[in-house]
């Protein structure tokens, strides 16, 4: 059963599956060839029905977007364009970077391979943060929403707006969710990594302390060490298969739930300014917790790596009873390595997505509210 | 096998006690053939200067311009290699100076807050009156910060200076080569700054109108003072890193010997300094012969390296409070001014030549102080970094060279050098780029305002008239 | 004999410009000589084209002043009506297309020398890299050229046909100067696709080492795998092993990783072998077996009857020239990377800050025309959508395809560092990792960073805040713009309504737009930038 995937991964993947956003079959599945055609065919046949979905929104004399006012109208456009715009990277992602995909959880198998079954119960152990984040982010939308439908009385233009971009929104969120599960499966992997490295310090710590270990003690942490470095190597592929299967898409989910800040924001303002009860403005609150959550999940990852080095130089090469200068050298390969490896999650080298980011994305949005909100109110309801 | 890589065995030091220089260096003589000139012309020890030979003579205008406004101490010279700390007299002298400064500056303070300086601030019009309020403001805070910087840094001041001297006197035992150089650009500078604060002082003094009081002759020539003895210490500083520039490029050079060089070997070592070592190898470009004093050589660029870099750090601990003021100033000054010129030139029908030629006269000035400035910060450190990439294209087939190697690499992986502002950005090309954005942004904002200002006030007069 | 092979197998660069070059010759962007570069491909300093250069150049100034003089009459009418920055900032953005091309030949002019080494020095990486097995094709470079010039064309035409036709009054002759408003962008453009392509040739070199640094790996992964295969099972049967692992994605990997995943696959078997080792205790022993197996073997091998098993990997004195020398390759390729950066550096400056200018400035005047306000006559492409669109993207194109590909340079460049190391993970040697870690110290240092002048460096976070200027640019100016003309629509209903207070209106007016200029200069202030 080596192959297999543990029951939360598997019932998660096939989830993404439906939506269209993993195009591989899983393990288990009979005849992966016909499945494989079957996974893109619905992909591009999801991608073609949502684009037509909003095209017809943009384009038809229906109420879809906010009639009485200019300004509302041009809010509502931008946001079915960003939308339009992240499902069009999602999908074409989906369907041309199988390759890496594959790789990816190709790597991971290799990796992960568990003896004896699991229990369901340390499955959602392991992947406590991912769900978290996944069932966070659905609970709160719909919280936000029945809270909102109870207070506020349904118009036309609502309905008929909610119901067509609340589908693309929740795409968007599912895909950033997606990025967190695999970053969460990166994480796991460098996390155990460094616990191992950190136990071989400590072997090496207390040989060197008691003085009291079996012979070849140096050959066995120098096998072990060289085994850690063929296996930093395959997660730092894995890694790289990351990037370049979500590279596009990171960069435009990113950018959609930006967008819908930026601009719900700006109109939360106009609306507060101009009298007009909205509680929609609410609706941003997961948006706001979306980005975070997978800055977070990203960070998480990044602050592993010096943490290994750091274990790597924990292990105790001179002392009485081992003092190997191959063990030295080869210490001294990994941490070149090490240095010539960095872990740096990006969308396509764009920006570093850390914690910082965060700072210059409130930053940005909060420049341009200023030079929005300066103007607009002032003038016009002064003279007029 | 060494038992950890790690360690590398230093040679002891009598291996770089050399009786006589060894080499030429490539500054005094750049294009002279190694193999024509005999080695014991050189001579066997090293034409000592005298003793009343100034030290820093490169910089010799600027430094007594400094010396005189009590910026900097009055040293004494004990050998051509040293400078000893300022006698009492002199010190007296110094402190006295800066007594005058502080006393000025309270005055001038003093009289901006009184009615006193009214004559001066004839202004069209409000907010340019601010502006210009500000810029003294920040103009005498520069200044002042500045005497205080340099009245603490006394110390350090004259170490720097010892140090660079010890340098220079160990690269001359070492390698027979004067460092000196042309800093020709400083007295340019001085000139250039003088004349464009007389030239503002008359613009000035045309602009006002009626009869100016002392205390406005006072006030401007004071005020004339501090720009020019701010943009003096900003034109020292940068020939102080100058000086820092000539050292690491020294090193570099000499290390640029060792390195393979595939496009030096293809003009059949012609570009390649020449080296008349002791036993003048016939055929230089043989690896042996030129790895036989990679061992001292290097350990000698190391601790060069690791002088300079202290020194480097030791200049920017000096001056860094003032650069931050100083960049701050210029900033604002160069943003009122860009804004000012942009009026006058946009006011239809009403362009004053005066206020014209005095914002390009401040234009001038500052953007080249901090294009110097920038220029020489961007190259010292690109220098100072570049020592860690050459020394990576040294090809050593023996071992122990190359855990030489290793270990300074190893040092300079993560030690990016840096000069800074007080810590709050690099000093560099860069820096220039970014604040002419931020002009550029800042411009545009109060342009806009401006005519918005305009488009109302314009607007209803036609028609009521 | 080997130097006559060497070079008649190594092509040079060069060969794959001849259009390009022949182009550029006529159009005034290179003065070397023609005929030497016809016959030996060589770029080589000629009077006679630094003349005709000049002589080039000259006319193309006279001539776009001409162009602008000719349109320019609306634009007297609009200095009176319009505001003074958006008159000023429009008189800049008619030249600064000239700038930059003016910057180009100047730079070509300065170069004329130095060009010509650089693609001699390309050549001699070529030899070097032929001479450790590595050929390299550059034969996908003429392709690449061709694809650009066409394209090129392409994006010109369009832009000039679809304004002529739409835009320009055709009906007086002096309309067919508007053909002049195309050639800075021309030039400039056949400019960049020269620098464009060089580099993607450095970045095709910088990948060549890396193929053969994986190659390395990949041979001693076979040939460790054919060592094992002695004492175990031959390496043909590891894909008959579905208990190994999934027999899915064993299928999906073989159906789309190709041929580099092969590798890994390999690699795979030989790495679990030692990862089923878990047990502390017996760990040992079973490892000690293995070095004398993986040692003491290769030597003395007597089945030696299968030659295609054959790692230089496993022979490291051998393979010390090679990495050495590849080392020096890769960083000869970064000095090649330096000085052709020092050659196009102002060229690369002014082509970022046109794009920045023209890419807000199109934005803005688009804006403006969809608001039915004048804008300046050189911008009416502006004045469709349509026409923006492509004028946008082959400005951003070019732009953004120079600072990706310089971005993608650095990162080929970075990638040796990974591959050399996979080598000495896989050989496993201690006199491997000795090499491999000197190599690998100076690998570190060897950088390959582009920049214009010094001021931002090409890469793709560059990108990042262009883009934030861009956009916070537009937003001020077209807020600015907004807020203009809500106010003078504002003070025109405020008169009509009572012309008597008129001067009253005026002075509330200013009072209001200073506290205003207060409230955004403080806000301003206190909001980082960029």
């Amino acid at each position: 059963m080596s192959g297999r995937l543990c029951r939360v991964l598997q019932f998660h993947l096939r989830l993404y599956q439906w939506l269209g956003f993993h195009g591989l079959p899983l393990p288990g599945d009979g005849n992966p060839c016909g499945m494989r055609k079957r996974l893109m065919a619905w992909s591009l046949l999801l991608l073609i029905s949502l684009s037509a979905l909003i095209a017809a929104c943009l384009t038809s004399g229906e109420e879809f977007l906010f009639l009485d006012d200019m300004f509302g109208r041009v809010n509502d456009a931008l946001k079915y364009v960003f939308a339009e715009l992240a499902i069009l990277a999602i999908y074409l992602e989906t369907l041309s970077s199988q390759r890496h995909l594959a790789n990816f959880w190709w790597l991971h198998s290799k990796l992960s391979r568990k003896v004896g079954v699991v229990s369901l119960r340390s499955e959602v152990q392991q992947f406590r943060r991912y769900l978290l984040t996944l069932y966070g982010m659905m609970l709160s939308e719909l919280v936000i929403y029945l809270g909102l439908w109870q207070v506020q009385p349904l118009s036309h233009h609502m309905l008929l707006f909610w119901s067509t971009y609340e589908p693309l929104v929740w795409l968007t969120y599912m895909r950033n969710v997606q990025f967190v599960l695999h970053l969460e499966l990166l994480r796991q992997q460098l996390a155990n990594l460094e616990r191992e490295l950190g136990l071989l310090a400590e072997y090496s710590r207390f040989a060197s302390e008691t003085g009291r270990s079996f012979p070849n003690f140096e050959v066995f942490l120098r096998r072990r060490l060289l085994q850690k470095q063929r296996l930093y190597c395959d997660i730092y592929d894995m890694f790289k298969c990351f990037q370049s299967a979500f590279k596009f898409s990171i960069l435009a989910v990113l950018l959609t739930i930006n967008i819908r800040i930026a601009v719900d924001c700006y109109f939360m303002y106009y609306s507060i300014y101009k009298n007009v009860p909205n509680l929609n403005s609410y609706l941003i609150v997961p948006a706001l917790l979306e980005i975070p959550a997978f800055i977070y999940a990203s960070q998480s990852c990044m602050v592993i790596l010096p943490r290994i080095a750091h274990q790597l130089h924990n292990i105790v090469t001179d002392s009485a009873c081992c003092s190997c200068p191959d063990l030295s050298l080869q210490i001294q390969n990994f941490s070149l390595q090490l240095l010539h490896q960095p872990v740096r999650i990006d969308c396509l080298g764009l920006t570093t997505l850390d914690c910082g980011l965060l700072t210059r994305i409130a930053c940005s949005v909060g420049t341009y509210m200023i030079y929005t909100i300066q103007f607009m109110p002032k003038f016009s309801p002064q003279y007029i | 096998m060494s038992p950890n890589t790690w360690v590398i065995e230093m040679p002891t030091q009598k291996a770089r006690a050399h009786p006589f220089p060894r080499r030429i260096s490539p500054y005094r003589t750049p294009s002279r053939d190694a193999f024509t000139r005999d080695p014991p012309a050189m001579g066997p020890s090293p034409p000592l200067k005298n003793h009343d030979h100034p030290v820093f003579e490169d910089i010799r205008t600027i430094m007594s311009v400094l010396k005189a406004s009590g910026l900097m101490p009055i040293y004494e010279q004990v050998s051509s290699y040293e400078v000893g700390p300022p006698t009492k007299t002199n010190e007296f002298y110094s402190f006295f100076v800066r007594g005058v400064v502080h006393a000025l500056t309270i005055f001038n303070i003093y009289s901006l807050f009184t009615p006193n300086s009214a004559q001066l601030f004839y202004s069209y019009r409000e907010t340019d009156n601010v502006n210009q309020w500000i810029e003294l403001l920040l103009c005498i805070l520069t200044y002042t910060l500045t005497v205080f910087v340099c009245a603490r840094n006394t110390k350090n001041m004259l170490r720097i200076m010892n140090e660079i001297l010890e340098l220079d006197e160990e690269v001359r035992r070492q390698f027979g080569a004067n460092l000196n150089q042309d800093f020709g650009f400083s007295v340019k500078f001085l000139v250039g700054i003088a004349a464009s604060q007389a030239y503002i002082i008359v613009l000035k003094i045309y602009a006002v109108q009626g009869v100016i009081t002392s205390t406005s002759y006072i006030l401007l020539a004071f005020y004339a003072i501090q720009n020019g003895l701010t943009a003096t210490y900003i034109v020292f500083a940068s020939a102080l890193l100058r000086i820092v520039y000539i050292r690491f490029h020294f090193i570099n050079q000499l290390l640029n010997g060792y390195t393979y060089g595939p496009q030096q070997k293809r003009k059949g070592g012609g570009r390649r300094r020449q080296r008349d070592n002791i036993n003048s190898y016939p055929n230089p470009n043989s690896n042996p012969a030129i790895m036989e004093h990679f061992p001292e050589d290097s350990l000698f660029i190391y601790r060069m390296h690791n002088k300079l870099l202290r020194i480097y750090k030791g200049i920017n601990d000096c001056c860094n409070l003032i650069l931050v003021s100083f960049l701050g100033y210029s900033f604002y000054t160069v943003t009122t001014n860009c804004y000012n010129l942009f009026v006058q030139i946009t006011a239809k029908g009403m362009v004053s030549p005066n206020i014209l030629q005095w914002c390009l006269a401040w234009l001038c000035l500052h953007v080249s102080l901090l294009a110097l400035l920038s220029r020489s910060c961007g190259l010292t450190t690109r220098e100072a970094n570049a020592t860690s990439q050459i020394l990576a294209r040294v090809y050593a087939k023996c071992r122990e060279y190359k855990n030489m190697i290793d270990k300074f690499l190893t040092k300079s992986i993560k030690q990016e050098v840096q000069f800074t502002a007080y810590g709050f950005f690099a000093i560099d090309n860069s820096t220039l780029f970014k604040i002419f954005s931020a002009v550029t942004t800042y411009l545009v904002i109060l342009i806009q305002f401006k005519q918005l200002e305009d488009s109302k006030v314009e607007d209803p007069v036609p028609e009521q008239t | 004999m080997a130097q006559t092979e060497d070079t008649d197998t190594v092509q040079p660069l060069l060969q794959q410009f001849q259009q390009l070059f022949f182009i550029s010759k006529i159009a005034g962007i290179l003065p070397q000589d023609l005929e030497k570069f016809r016959s030996r491909n060589l770029m080589e300093k000629s009077r006679n084209g630094m003349l005709y250069m000049l002589g080039t150049l000259i006319l193309y100034v006279l001539l776009y002043n001409i162009l602008i003089y000719s349109f320019g009459e609306e634009d007297r009418t609009l200095k009176a009506s319009q505001s003074t920055l958006t008159f000023v900032i429009g008189l800049f953005l008619t030249y600064i297309g000239l700038i930059m091309m003016a910057t180009d030949q100047l730079t070509a002019l300065r170069n004329q020398g130095r060009i010509g080494e650089i693609y001699e020095r390309i050549r001699l990486v070529d030899e070097r890299l032929y001479k450790e097995k590595c050929v390299m094709d550059n034969s996908t470079i003429g392709r690449r050229i061709r694809i650009m010039l066409v394209m090129t064309v392409i994006f010109e035409l369009s832009i000039l046909l679809a304004t002529y036709l739409k835009l320009v009054d055709y009906s007086q002759w002096m309309s067919l100067l508007w053909v002049v408003s195309a050639i800075p962008t021309f030039i400039n453009t056949l400019d960049k696709i020269w620098f464009a392509v060089s580099l993607y040739a450095l970045k095709e070199r910088f990948e060549a080492i890396n193929a053969t640094l994986e190659e390395l790996v990949a041979t001693h992964e076979k040939y460790k795998l054919w060592l094992q295969g002695d004492q175990e099972t031959p390496p043909q049967l590891d894909s008959s092993q579905p208990p190994q692992y999934d027999s899915n994605l064993e299928y999906l990997y073989k159906e789309l990783g190709g041929l580099d995943m092969g590798s890994i696959g390999r690699n795979s078997v030989s790495g679990s072998g030692k990862n089923k080792v878990a047990p502390v205790a017996h760990s040992m022993n079973s490892f000690g077996e293995q070095i004398d197996a993986a040692t003491g073997k290769p030597p003395p091998n007597p089945l030696a009857s299968n030659m295609v098993h054959e790692s230089e990997l496993g022979n490291a004195a051998k393979v010390e020239d090679k990495l050495n020398n590849l080392c020096q390759v890769h960083d000869e390729i970064c000095e090649i990377g330096k000085a052709m950066n020092e050659l196009w550096s102002y060229p690369i400056l002014s082509l970022m800050a046109y794009g920045f200018l023209i890419f807000t400035a199109q934005l803005y005047f688009l804006y403006c025309a969809t608001q039915f306000q004048s804008i300046p006559s050189l911008f009416r492409s502006a004045k469709n959508p349509f026409i923006t669109v492509i004028v946008l993207s082959y400005t951003s194109g070019k732009c953004v395809y120079l600072i990706y590909l310089s971005w993608k340079t650095s990162q080929a460049s970075k990638r040796t560092g990974i591959s050399l190391h996979k080598c000495g993970v896989v050989a496993d040697d201690n006199l491997l990792y000795e090499i491999v870690n000197h190599l690998s110290l100076k690998l570190l240092n060897h950088s390959v960073d582009f920049s214009a002048c010094g001021f931002f460096t090409l890469d793709m976070e560059t990108l990042y805040g262009v883009s934030g200027g861009i956009t916070s640019y537009l937003i001020i100016l077209i807020q600015f713009n907004l807020a203009a003309q809500q106010a003078k629509e504002a003070i025109q209903t405020f008169n009509s309504l009572n012309d008597t207070a008129g001067l009253v209106g005026a002075a509330t007016d200013m009072d209001n737009g200073s506290s205003t200029l207060h409230d955004l200069v403080t806000t301003t202030m206190l909001t980082p930038t960029g």
